[in-house]
């Protein structure tokens, strides 16, 4: 009986983790593969994410999980350890310019627009951190963020 | 500060993105609950942030849902076969073979009729069937070879009753 059980249980699980996968799976991995630029490296991530969202105690993360931003910020802590390993998103690296070439989301911001949004998006840093290395108030670069935002998103209308 | 100033302030932006100080973050989940704009923008911005995802959507190979399925039933295998149950019971009554009895583990077996194995056997079983195809050409051979030769020796026989019988 109790075998039964927990075995219902766990199927339920992955029958949601299965549903999140189907849904977000995709996102999820553009958004790795935007930050590690390799397939093989993405695709590991992604599996330790839905992993790790499985492996916990109770279900909060899985309802959690249903939503796009949760998750999204869910694997940015996963990848933090990657992340503080790569080049930063500063213009004059041009490693870092490279890294998200070919993003056309990215491309249609200008360097001071771009900096701000891949530091906030792909590396997970504050904005009182950013306006403190770019020398300039929290006010000023929460609307740059906004402007950025507001430029993506009207690409993506189009 | 007006509401709309502070939706047009660029702090939501900042929330969704994960960005914001817990000292905003807090701010903000107070005043989502207060205002409707605030709550409206934020599931706007919510939506926008993952149409922009969407549109940065790469889709994973086919066979990585089988990895994340894989990994999961392999932790969960091998924390079942650690877990140790006991039925209230057991626990309220004095159990003289309680230190031996095996029966107190809960015997986990997977529903599917399949086995699992190291990817290392398809070498093994390859190796294991060429070699079967080997000794089977060589058992033909030296049947059919043994065959032959029976058949000689039977003429060289009667060739040799022929001879005597002159």
């Amino acid at each position: 009986m109790l075998k039964t059980e927990q075995h219902t249980l766990i199927q339920t699980k992955q029958e949601r983790l299965r549903g999140i996968y189907t849904r977000h799976s995709s996102k999820l991995f553009g958004y790795i593969y935007e930050v590690v630029k390799d397939h093989k490296i993405a695709e590991d991530y992604l599996v330790k994410i839905f992993q790790d969202i499985a492996m916990q105690p109770d279900d909060r993360n899985l309802e959690a999980a249903e939503n796009w931003m949760f998750l999204q910020r869910f694997a940015k802590n996963r990848l933090a350890v990657f992340v503080s390993s790569i080049q930063t998103c500063d213009p004059i690296d041009q490693a870092s310019l490279k890294q998200f070439s070919g993003n056309r989301y990215l491309e249609i911001l200008n360097e001071e627009q771009k900096r701000i949004f891949c530091d906030v998006y792909y590396h997970g840093r504050t904005i009182h951190e950013i306006a403190v290395e770019l020398n300039q108030s929290e006010d000023l670069t929460r609307k740059i963020l906004k402007e950025s935002f507001a430029i993506m998103r009207r690409s993506g209308g189009n | 500060m007006e509401i709309n100033e502070y939706i047009e302030s660029g702090i939501l932006e900042a929330y969704v993105l994960g960005s914001a100080s817990d000292k905003e973050t807090r701010e903000l989940l107070q005043l989502r609950t207060r205002y409707a704009e605030v709550d409206d923008a934020l599931l706007e911005l919510e939506l926008d942030l993952e149409r922009i995802a969407q549109h940065m959507a790469i889709t994973p190979p086919p066979t990585t849902w089988l990895k994340v399925e894989d990994s999961i039933n392999e932790i969960v295998r091998s924390s079942s076969n650690k877990l140790k149950v006991t039925t209230p019971a057991e626990q309220k009554t004095y159990n003289p073979n309680a230190d031996k009895a095996p029966s107190q583990f809960i015997e986990v077996e997977g529903a599917s009729s399949h086995m699992r194995i190291h990817k290392l056997w398809r070498w093994v079983f390859a190796a294991v069937f060429v070699l079967g195809k080997i000794f089977l050409g060589f058992a033909i051979y030296f049947y059919l070879e043994n065959r032959q030769m029976n058949i000689q020796m039977k003429e060289l026989k009667s060739e040799i009753q022929h001879i005597r019988s002159k």
